[in-house]
C-alpha cells in the first residue's frame, strides 16, 4: 500500500483477514466503542501534558536534584515510553474486531502482549442473537453487547460494547435465517 | 578503594542508569513493533501503514536515546 493510497479518501479499501476463504465477503465490521478505552487514554494524555508539554512540572519534580541534561533525558524517556504504551493499547483496540461475513462470525480479541483470542462460528450454527445494554456508560453512549448463542459444542460469541449493535444484530439474524432457509430447500 | 571511588562519581552512575533505562525502552519498542506487525496479519486495514510507521519511529527514537546516553 502506498502513502498516497492512505491519504486518498475515495479509494476503496477492501478489508481482508487471516483465514478468509476466496468466496467469503465481509459484510459487517465492528469493534468496542472508543469510550471504553478512555480509562487508559485520558490519564495517558494528562501525563503527556504534565511531563512533556508543560516544561515547569518536570523541573519542579526533579530539577532540584538533577541538572538540565538529566531532565531532558527523563523527558525524552517518558515521551517514548508513553508513546509506545499508546501505540500498544491503540493497536490492541483497533485490531480487536468482530467480523460478520456471509459464512461466519469471527471475533478477534487482543489484550496485552501476545494475548490473543480468536473465536468463530458458522452462520448455520447460530441459534439466537440477543442484545444487552446495561450500565451508565452504555446508556449514555449507546453501547450494547450482542450475545450470539450457537448450537451444540460451538462456542458462543459475545460482541462487547459496540455502538452499531442493532445493525449487526439485524445483519446476523437475516444471514442466519436466509442460510437456514436455503439449507432446508436443498 | 580510592580508585573505585574515583570511578563511582555521580555522572558515572547517572550514565549507567541512563543506559539501562534507554536499553529497556529500546527493548520495549522492539517488542511492540513485533506485536503490531503480528496483529496486522489478522486484519488488513488502511491504518496498517500508519501504525507500522509510528512503532518504527519509537524504535528509532529509543535507539537515538540509547546512543546519546553513552555521552556523559
Amino acid at each position: 500500500m502506498k502513502l498516497s493510497d492512505l491519504l486518498s479518501k475515495n479509494k476503496d479499501f477492501s478489508k481482508t483477514f487471516l483465514g478468509q476463504n476466496p468466496d467469503e465477503e465481509i459484510l459487517g465490521v465492528t469493534r468496542r466503542g472508543f469510550v471504553i478505552e478512555l480509562k487508559w487514554f485520558l490519564p495517558t494524555i494528562i501525563a503527556y501534558y504534565f511531563l512533556i508539554i508543560d516544561s515547569n512540572f518536570l523541573n519542579l519534580l526533579i530539577g532540584n536534584i538533577f541538572n538540565d541534561a538529566y531532565v531532558s533525558f527523563t523527558r525524552m524517556l517518558v515521551f517514548l515510553i508513553l508513546s509506545i504504551f499508546i501505540i500498544n493499547r491503540l493497536t490492541d483496540w483497533f485490531y480487536s474486531v468482530n467480523l460478520v461475513t456471509n459464512q461466519r462470525v469471527v471475533d478477534f480479541e487482543f489484550s496485552g502482549l501476545g494475548v490473543k483470542k480468536i473465536v468463530e462460528t458458522d452462520i448455520r450454527n447460530i441459534q439466537s442473537v440477543t442484545i444487552e445494554s446495561s450500565g451508565f456508560l452504555s446508556f449514555i453512549f449507546g453501547l450494547s453487547t450482542i450475545h450470539i448463542l450457537t448450537s451444540g459444542d460451538n462456542p458462543n460469541i459475545d460482541l462487547e460494547f459496540i455502538s452499531n449493535a442493532n445493525q449487526i444484530q439485524d445483519l446476523i439474524s437475516d444471514l442466519s435465517r436466509s442460510t437456514n432457509k436455503n439449507e432446508r430447500i436443498k | 578503594m580510592n580508585e573505585l571511588n574515583n570511578y563511582l562519581t555521580f555522572e558515572f552512575i547517572g550514565m549507567i542508569f541512563k543506559i539501562i533505562l534507554s536499553a529497556f525502552t529500546l527493548l520495549y519498542s522492539i517488542v511492540i513493533l513485533r506485536d503490531v506487525l503480528d496483529l496486522q496479519t489478522f486484519y488488513e486495514s488502511r491504518f496498517n501503514i500508519l501504525f507500522k510507521i509510528l512503532s518504527f519511529l519509537t524504535v528509532i527514537g529509543s535507539l537515538i536515546l540509547l546512543l546519546t546516553s553513552f555521552n556523559n
